[in-house]
């Protein structure tokens, strides 16, 4: 297959010059990644804080009023004292999610070096929230008894959190953003390319000429590279300054391999626009593959190693799972070229399959 | 007159549907040939089946001797085609419509330009090259379209409806300018559904679902049909196949 490259970059200098002058696209390259980390970033909230928690104080101690004030300064919990006679009432009007009832010997018992007893109840509809609540209950109450009955265990553990000290779950969130963003705003970028021309009637005339598929593929991703790189590089910077993600890996590596995610994701775009040759459904597959595989299967919120083996096996073939490992990799950990060999190769690999898989599914011949 | 393409059988389906249905006619060299017929006639899927822009079923295409199937690399830069839905991009200027024409035929910006220019001196064409193609006329349009589909110098041009949407007048000039390339040795292979500018042509083909129902020079078409204009020859010869296609 001979490649022109004079006829790549006249491919290329066009569409430059219809992105300069089309509005919507330059809109789309620059604006949209910001406006969706931010929206996505300030949304999207893996910790639970300030979950409401009713208070129902049958022993009315200075015990009682203590442990109270310890949820409180924990800052996860927003207990709220409850006087009337069903606690389960506002908790199925979802008012509240969690419940505590504070047994009436509760300080007498403390004072006496006794168990003493709270009744948690905790709304399991979600359970995540539900697995958490208990979770810091516990931890807080671990606290009291050792405070309270000074107390002291047969062991301490004392726990260091490497790469992210205060689990702050926004570096965890925001870092796996960029990839969705990336990924979305390429894909999307040029899905619609090639529809179009195929729309507009002018690939009729394209392919009455001596250009190849190849060229044709290679002149359409190459300036979404640039346009890509840039959007890119806006949400790393609003990631940076606006959300503090701390950046331990080696810079350069970092946006070597953002470049290969990028052309991964323009050659899907250009993969489904050759198949689709409508820009709606373009959008539509675009829309579907770029966001739902970002979402789901990425690693982005759920694990991987907790998925089903077929989607586990679904996720080798996902540039957004590779690139999430590197981002996260990258930023948080300070990963290595050795570290993230795999995903590097992966990424390379899926790269290069889309432009053949492109050029191949390119149909020259026009149906009526 | 030496064949400067020569149809041989053509038959074109897609899926159960017959498009095209074996057709054969030749084009000399330096000739208009007027591929006539209503909408939907197959008109246009002959010009694609000769560009390589479908592929056929049946038969066999071949210009200038080679056959478009084996040899369409080899074909493409003696072909010129100015297709019916698009002819340039809007929101590019005039000069860089033709500029990037010319470098899909490896041509680069110093030879588009002095191709340009010669062409434009060739066309008459006033209009300013940085002008922007929406803003210029129907048949300005077609004019640069016509410049665009010459820049590589080929020996056959194909228009596929050139002067649909267009005013009389510019279509006058639009037929002037084909006459004159035709003078001049190249090939010309236009459809229309305008009668009236069949009268240009050395040869037409009426066509009719997909099938060839008269092809003569239009003078002699006139004296078979016995009939003073081509407007009456078409709808004659239309009449008298009619039963034929709804039998």
């Amino acid at each position: 297959m001979s490649l022109d490259l004079s006829r790549v970059k006249a491919m290329a200098l066009k569409e430059c010059k219809h992105i300069i002058r089309d509005k919507f696209t330059v809109i789309m390259g620059f604006c949209l990644p910001i406006a969706l980390i931010l929206f996505f970033g300030f949304v999207i909230e893996l910790n639970y804080d300030n979950i409401n928690i009713l208070i129902k104080d049958d022993s009315n101690s200075g015990q009682s009023r203590e442990f109270v004030e310890k949820l409180k300064a924990g800052g996860y919990f927003n207990p709220v004292y409850f006087f009337g006679s069903d606690i389960l009432e506002p908790i199925n009007k979802n008012q509240s999610a969690a419940a505590a009832i504070i047994d009436k010997d509760f300080g007498k018992n403390i004072k006496n070096l006794k168990p003493a007893k709270i009744q948690i109840l905790l709304d399991g509809s979600d359970g995540q929230k539900a697995g958490l609540s208990i979770s810091y209950i516990s931890g807080i109450l671990e606290q009291i008894t050792k405070d309270l009955y000074g107390g002291k265990s047969a062991y301490e553990i004392r726990t260091r959190f490497l790469f992210n000290p205060q689990l702050n779950g926004k570096w965890f969130t925001i870092s796996g953003l960029m990839v969705v963003i990336i990924g979305l705003l390429s894909i999307l970028m040029t899905a619609l390319t090639i529809s179009k021309e195929w729309e507009k009637g002018s690939m009729e005339l394209l392919l009455s000429t001596r250009i190849k598929p190849i060229e044709i593929v290679l002149g359409k991703i190459a300036p979404y590279i640039f346009l890509s790189f840039i959007g890119a590089l806006l949400v790393f910077i609003t990631a940076r300054t606006i959300f503090g993600i701390p950046f331990n890996g080696n810079i350069l590596l970092f946006w070597i391999m953002c470049f290969i995610y990028i052309v991964s994701c323009l050659s899907l775009g250009i993969l489904i626009s050759v198949i689709a040759r409508q820009q709606q459904l373009s959008m539509m597959i675009s829309m579907v593959i770029g966001l739902m595989p970002s979402m789901l299967l990425s690693g982005f919120i759920f694990p991987i190693e907790n998925m089903p083996l077929f989607f586990r096996i679904l996720t080798f073939i996902l540039p957004q799972r590779w690139f999430m490992e590197i981002c996260r990799g990258v930023f948080l950990r300070g990963a290595g070229f050795t570290d993230l060999f795999l995903p590097l190769f992966m990424l390379c690999l899926f790269c290069f399959l889309m432009i053949i898989a492109a050029c191949k599914k390119f149909k020259t011949d026009i149906e009526i | 007159m030496d064949t400067i393409l020569d149809i041989k059988n053509l038959t074109i389906k897609f899926g159960s549907f017959t498009a095209v249905d074996n057709i054969s006619f030749s084009v000399g060299k330096g000739e208009i040939f007027g591929f006539l017929g209503a909408n939907g006639a197959g008109k246009t899927t002959v010009i694609r089946a000769i560009c390589g822009l479908t592929n056929i079923t049946s038969g066999a295409i071949f210009i200038n001797g080679a056959n478009i199937s084996s040899r369409l690399s080899f074909i493409k830069p003696h072909i010129g085609y100015m297709s019916q839905k698009f002819t340039l991009y809007k929101d590019l200027t005039i000069k860089e419509n033709i500029l990037f024409s010319a470098a899909l035929y490896s041509m680069d910006s110093r030879q588009g330009i002095k191709r340009m220019n010669e062409l434009f001196e060739y066309t008459n064409f006033k209009e300013n090259e940085n002008e922007f193609v929406k803003n210029l006329s129907g048949g300005s349009k077609q004019v640069v379209s016509l410049c665009a589909c010459l820049l590589h110098n080929p020996d056959i041009i194909f228009l596929d409806e050139p002067t649909a949407g267009i005013s009389p007048a510019s279509r006058v000039l639009f037929w002037n300018l084909i006459r004159k390339l035709s003078g001049d040795g190249k090939t010309v292979f236009a459809t229309t559904h305008y009668m009236d500018e069949a009268r240009y042509c050395f040869q037409i083909a009426l066509m009719r679902a997909g099938k060839i129902i008269a092809l003569d020079s239009p003078e002699n078409l006139k004296r078979i049909t016995a009939c003073d204009n081509l407007d009456d020859v078409f709808i004659k010869i239309i009449s008298e196949t009619k039963g034929n296609y709804e039998s």
